[in-house]
């Protein structure tokens, strides 16, 4: 069987390290991809940049995504994803700290398939990860593999 | 009018006028009837009574047949008594004796009764064949008597003389009596005038002549000219006069024209001057005359001139004048009026009050002192063009004051014409005093850029805020989050190294965190309301208040809280802000309620200085109304976070949200007693 693999599109190095504590405390063992940009991210996804070269018919099983990042913004990335044949149905949740209406409207609209506002609060934060990761990693019936492939 | 002249029926004769008394010799009878037939047949046909005196060498009824024979419808004259047949003996020899003087007075009484009759005149034809010797010299006096009188009458004399009778002198005689004579001579007839009345006939033709040129005068003078005697019967009128009043003949002295014009006539005959005007009312109609009078013998002459049209047409003037005057005088506008040469003519007291100038003052003066020394070529200039007949429309020309002060003045200008319409007389110009307005504008431009700038610095900072919001929600969360996560950590990983000062003092970076993470959260929340597009719609505060009050039970299931919710509240409002201010509302009460056995919490109506104001009120911890005004106050907290929880943005969001609807807020309470809070909604008012 595949590894699951979690992309998590996060600046911020301490929610990087927060995140990665919630997941371990949750038990949530699977690989961890950190794009601190969402050019970064892109180039992941996508094969591009740094991480040209890379078998993208290996895609992440949920894109964790922030929304306010530096170079290309969460939602720019979001974007790319669903105007992509390839990455058009793949999961992205977006965890970040706005609950600006704006930003729920638009972060659907352009087909999130959940939003996650990050509690201050560490122990709700934990909660909200462990609650996130069995739904998606184990829950959740992920789309046929061949879909998420590179067929050209 | 009757024809003076009349018909003869002679060929040789023609036309001949009233008064006419001519004499034939006739040799036989055939000659006297050639004559006589003709003559009684024009009088017939002219309407003329005709009387034959016979005698015996022809007589009546030898005449009446041949008249017959000769006269179409002669019968029906005899019938109708246009002619009578006398014999001479009756006429001239009523007691066998020949009276000249009784024979006139007959023939005027033949007359009279032939005019009675209403025929025009008389006509008559004497057979004096019969006359002896012994009385030729009386009838030859008659005849010279009737010649001399004739003239006056509307009679027409024809005397038959037998030629055989008389001899030189005699004949001679008659044809001196007679205007002319007419003879049969071998079957022709010939006229003999006297020289005497060929002359006098020419010159009374002649004077007859001038008469009717003279009476022309008056016949045709337009004014009402007659003549009265001192009862006030009409003597003479015109033309005129009978046009006028078709009536006066008729009603002689009662007819309204005349009736107290006699006794006006008489008082002004004291004075010196001889006419007086009268309104008189005649058939309706009423007469304003102005009449002159002269006496005449013991008559008056009247001479009326009817004045009434003349007079209405001035009067129309003088009322069009008092109009336009009014309107001049009253006019709000001030108006001036100039002359060709731009001097002032008239100008209005709206004129006086822009200018300052008192019309009396400046009349005949030059147009250019109304305006400011370095603007004089220039208005000068304009004005000049109204000259080649240009019309102002709104042209604006300043005015100097007569104190110094300068007024904007839009113009419109017209110019009046001569009657013809080709010649400028004069040019009225209609000004507007424009300069508060101009102030006015310059005003409210001035307000108008203050406000856009106002508008757009507003609106910079509206965007800015936005972007405030944005970066407040994402970037100061974040830091709070790794304070609150690591002292997680830190208590969990390193809880063996930590006392419990040290633990504690984790916790409170904890508390604190998540406290300013509430803070922010809030203060968006507040920001958002100011910010929030409103729409207004008909909201049901009742239910809206019955809902939260659902929600606050099942949040509190072991308290005891009983709700009031006075039921069918409606208003107009943005039905999201209105959620919230009663959400806020109830919940504060909720939460001051929270240490009473048994809470209450009431919504409802109440009148509060007149207007309508909804009300939140409970029975909980109430508060010191000293602090009343700082309630409202964003941040602003009468009770510790220990006691109550909360951030004192709740009660901010409320008054900005009733301040958005025109409305106010307020709260009423006592420590210990419970609190009520009242808003008011202006409907209408949207801020």
């Amino acid at each position: 069987m595949e590894e699951k693999i979690i992309l998590l599109v996060e600046d911020n190095p301490d929610d990087v390290t927060l995140t990665e504590r919630a997941l371990k405390k949750s038990h949530i063992l699977n690989t961890l991809i950190v794009a601190k940009d969402g050019a970064e991210a892109l180039d992941y996804i996508f094969g591009t940049g740094i991480y040209s070269g890379r078998d993208i018919g290996i895609m992440p099983e949920v894109i964790l995504l922030d929304l306010k990042l530096p170079k290309i913004d969460g939602l720019e990335v979001l974007k790319r994803i669903r105007s992509d044949k390839r990455t058009n149905i793949l999961p992205v949740v977006i965890l970040t700290s706005s609950k600006e209406e704006n930003d729920l409207i638009t972060g659907y609209t352009l087909g999130a398939n959940s939003y996650i506002r990050k509690p201050v609060n560490f122990n709700q934060f934990v909660d909200a990860i462990r609650q996130l990761g069995l739904y998606w990693l184990v829950l959740n019936e992920a789309p046929p593999v061949n879909n998420r492939k590179f067929n050209g | 009018m009757q024809e003076s002249v009349r018909k003869s029926g002679i060929d040789v004769i023609g036309e001949i006028p009233w008064g006419t008394h001519f004499c034939q010799f006739y040799q036989n009878k055939q000659d006297l009837l050639a004559t006589i037939i003709p003559y009684f047949q024009a009088g017939l046909q002219n309407n003329e009574f005709c009387m034959w005196i016979g005698a015996d060498n022809l007589t009546s009824e030898e005449i009446r047949q041949a008249m017959t024979k000769a006269v179409k419808g002669f019968s029906a004259y005899i019938k109708k008594g246009q002619i009578e047949f006398v014999p001479y003996s009756e006429w001239y020899l009523q007691d066998g004796s020949f009276d000249g003087g009784r024979v006139l007075v007959a023939w005027e009484e033949k007359l009279n009764r032939a005019l009675n009759k209403g025929f025009d005149g008389l006509r008559f034809a004497s057979n004096n064949s019969w006359l002896p010797k012994k009385d030729w010299h009386n009838f030859a006096e008659l005849g010279a008597a009737l010649n001399n009188v004739i003239g006056n009458y509307k009679m027409i004399a024809l005397c038959a003389y037998s030629l055989d009778k008389c001899n030189a002198a005699e004949i001679i005689d008659v044809i001196r009596n007679h205007e002319f004579a007419l003879i049969n001579l071998s079957g022709k007839l010939e006229i003999y005038e006297s020289s005497r009345y060929k002359n006098t006939k020419a010159a009374l033709t002649e004077s007859k002549k001038e008469l009717e040129y003279l009476s022309s005068f008056p016949a045709l003078n337009p004014m009402q000219i007659l003549e009265i005697d001192m009862m006030g019967k009409i003597k003479y009128c015109n033309d005129s006069t009978q046009r006028l009043f078709p009536d006066l003949a008729a009603k002689g002295i009662m007819h309204p024209y005349l009736i107290g014009l006699l006794e006006m006539v008489r008082g002004h005959a004291w004075g010196k001057s001889n006419y007086f005007s009268r309104i008189v009312e005649v058939n309706g109609q009423v007469h304003e005359q102005v009449v002159y009078f002269v006496g005449a013998g013991n008559n008056i002459r009247i001479y009326g001139h009817d004045i009434s049209e003349y007079k209405q047409a001035q009067d129309l003037l003088q009322e069009t004048g008092n109009y336009l005057n009014n309107l001049f005088d009253y006019a709000n506008a001030p108006i001036v009026v100039w002359d060709t040469h731009f001097r002032i003519s008239r100008f209005n007291p709206a004129f006086e009050r822009l200018t300052g100038y008192k019309s009396r003052a400046v009349l005949g003066l030059g147009l250019d002192i109304l305006f400011p020394e370095n603007q004089k070529i220039e208005s000068l200039h304009q004005i000049n063009r109204t000259l080649s007949g240009e019309r102002w429309e709104a042209v604006e020309i300043p005015i100097l004051r007569v104190d110094g002060q300068i007024r904007t003045v839009l113009w419109n200008s017209a110019n009046v014409y001569d009657n013809d319409g080709k010649q400028i007389i004069a040019t009225i110009a209609q000004g507007q005093d424009i300069t508060e307005r101009i102030i006015a504008e310059e005003k409210v431009n001035k307000l108008n850029e203050i406000l856009k700038r106002r508008a757009s610095e507003a609106e910079v900072a509206n965007k800015e805020l936005e972007a405030f919001a944005y970066s407040v929600s994402h970037d100061l969360r974040a830091p709070l989050r790794a304070m609150e996560g690591f002292s997680q950590a830190l208590l969990e990983d390193c809880s063996d190294s930590l006392n419990d000062d040290g633990k504690d003092y984790l916790k409170r970076i904890q508390s604190s965190a998540e406290l300013m993470a509430q803070l922010i959260d809030d203060m968006l929340r507040l920001s958002r309301i100011t910010r929030a597009d409103m729409t207004l719609g008909n909201v049901n505060l009742s239910e809206i208040a019955q809902s939260i009050s659902t929600k606050i039970k099942s949040n509190f299931p072991k308290r005891k809280i009983k709700f009031i919710i006075t039921p069918g509240l409606t208003v107009k409002a943005d039905k999201n802000l209105l959620s919230i201010v009663l959400e806020n509302l109830f919940e504060n009460a909720a939460k001051f309620t929270g240490k009473m056995p048994q809470a209450r919490i009431e919504f409802g109506i109440a009148e509060k200085d007149g207007q309508a104001a909804y009300f939140v009120r409970d029975n909980g911890v109430g508060f010191d109304m000293t602090y009343a005004n700082k309630l409202f106050k964003p941040f602003q907290r009468l009770h510790t976070v220990a006691e109550f929880p909360g951030t004192g943005v709740g009660l901010a969001s409320v008054q900005r949200i009733i301040q958005r609807h025109g409305g106010q807020v307020w709260a009423e309470g006592k420590v210990g007693e419970g609190a009520a809070f009242y808003f008011t909604l202006e409907e209408n008012k949207v801020i």
